[in-house]
């Protein structure tokens, strides 16, 4: 589960932050992504195309929601 | 001291210009803020979108009488800047910056005392006035919506989570204040929700708080005494582990009264509406504004 509301942090650096960090390790998780505020539309984009399976959260409730439903709860 | 919230004139100066200072002045000039000056010590005589950049705040002044500066400048020469914008005459500074040590606050706090400045920050996102198109931070400009709900708080995210749940539910804002995450700061609680309570633009009030000092427990006592807007609070940390710093470095449990619970108490008993999860700061408003 990512959450970021980018103000001074700019989304999109997170978003490669992300796909660096696991390229990194070589493995990759289903995620949960609450990505708002500056430049969050070209993070979306980035870890859209990333080829990771992420699921994308308007707020944190839907987020739980969607963690939930993922885990079969 | 004057209200941030009411001045005619808000010529802004921003000392910093660096990635993210250049970054979030595009911000602040794209959300319509008059930014008349930059000032950076390699850079005079250059511009920075036709806006000039001066060497020093004092030479700015002079040449475009600014009324409120903003700071990006990084953290081992922050305090000489909030002290340079003070000794140049700028009354109201507005400082981003995260990581000043606390030393150097010290002699910041010292120096002002009794000088005829307000400080917002350090470590804080800025003010935004949605009315008068004024961005002065880090505000994300997309999720504010004109309206009578005035935002302070201690952090940057939650102050944004929140803006954003009162906009979603139509709910606009006559002003967002981020006071800031650090133990040494300006501008507190109190002296928002004062200028909150004397603005005819704000009907209720949210209130942002968190773990550490007490300056929830002022607000309470404030508020009980003199605010009569109606006021949606939400403390967070409230699963906090004593003695661990959680982001801020003001966030830390360091005795009862840092405790979330023990600032809930206090706000409760002064009439405060609480929101239990930030999650609900908007809809806790919309209720109480429907009555």
């Amino acid at each position: 589960m990512v959450n970021l509301f980018g103000g001074i942090l700019r989304c999109e650096i997170a978003a490669k932050g992300i796909i660096e960090g696991f390229k990194e390790n070589q493995k990759t998780v289903p995620m949960v992504v609450v990505l708002r505020g500056t430049n969050s539309e070209e993070a979306k984009e980035i870890l859209k195309n990333s080829g990771m399976e992420i699921y994308f959260s308007d707020d944190l409730p839907s987020a739980a929601n969607e963690i939930n439903k993922r885990l079969g709860r | 001291m004057k209200s941030i919230l009411n001045c005619d004139s808000n010529k802004v100066l921003v000392q910093g210009l660096g990635r993210d200072g250049s970054f979030q002045t595009q911000k602040c000039l794209d959300f319509g803020t008059e930014v008349v000056a930059g000032v950076h010590p390699t850079r005079a005589g250059d511009n920075f979108n036709g806006i000039p950049i001066f060497g020093s705040v004092n030479e700015a002044v002079d040449k475009t009488t600014p009324d409120i500066g903003l700071i990006f400048v990084p953290a081992p020469f922050a305090a000489d800047a909030i002290i340079e914008q003070v000794d140049a005459g700028i009354e109201t500074v507005v400082c981003i910056t995260e990581g000043i040590p606390i030393n150097d606050m010290l002699k910041v706090n010292n120096y002002i005392q009794g000088k005829k400045v307000r400080l917002i920050g350090p470590n804080c996102p800025g003010f935004l006035i949605p009315r008068k198109k004024l961005k002065v931070g880090i505000i994300p400009g997309s999720i504010v919506s004109d309206g009578k709900v005035g935002v302070v708080s201690r952090s940057g995210t939650l102050t944004y989570e929140a803006i954003v749940q009162l906009t979603m539910l139509g709910i606009g804002q006559s002003a967002c204040v981020g006071i800031g995450g650090d133990p040494l700061h300006g501008t507190s609680f109190v002296d928002v929700l004062e200028m909150f309570e004397q603005d005819q633009n704000t009907e209720a009030i949210v209130m942002i708080g968190e773990i550490g000092g007490t300056r929830e427990q002022v607000a309470a006592e404030m508020i009980k005494n003199s605010i009569t807007k109606p006021v949606v609070a939400s403390i967070v940390g409230q699963t906090a582990p004593e003695g661990r710093r959680m982001g801020h470095a003001g966030a830390v449990i360091t005795g009862k009264s840092a405790l979330a619970s023990e600032k809930i108490k206090s706000l409760k008993s002064a009439g405060v509406h609480i929101a239990d999860s930030p999650t609900e700061i908007g809809l806790k408003l919309k209720d109480l504004i429907k009555d």
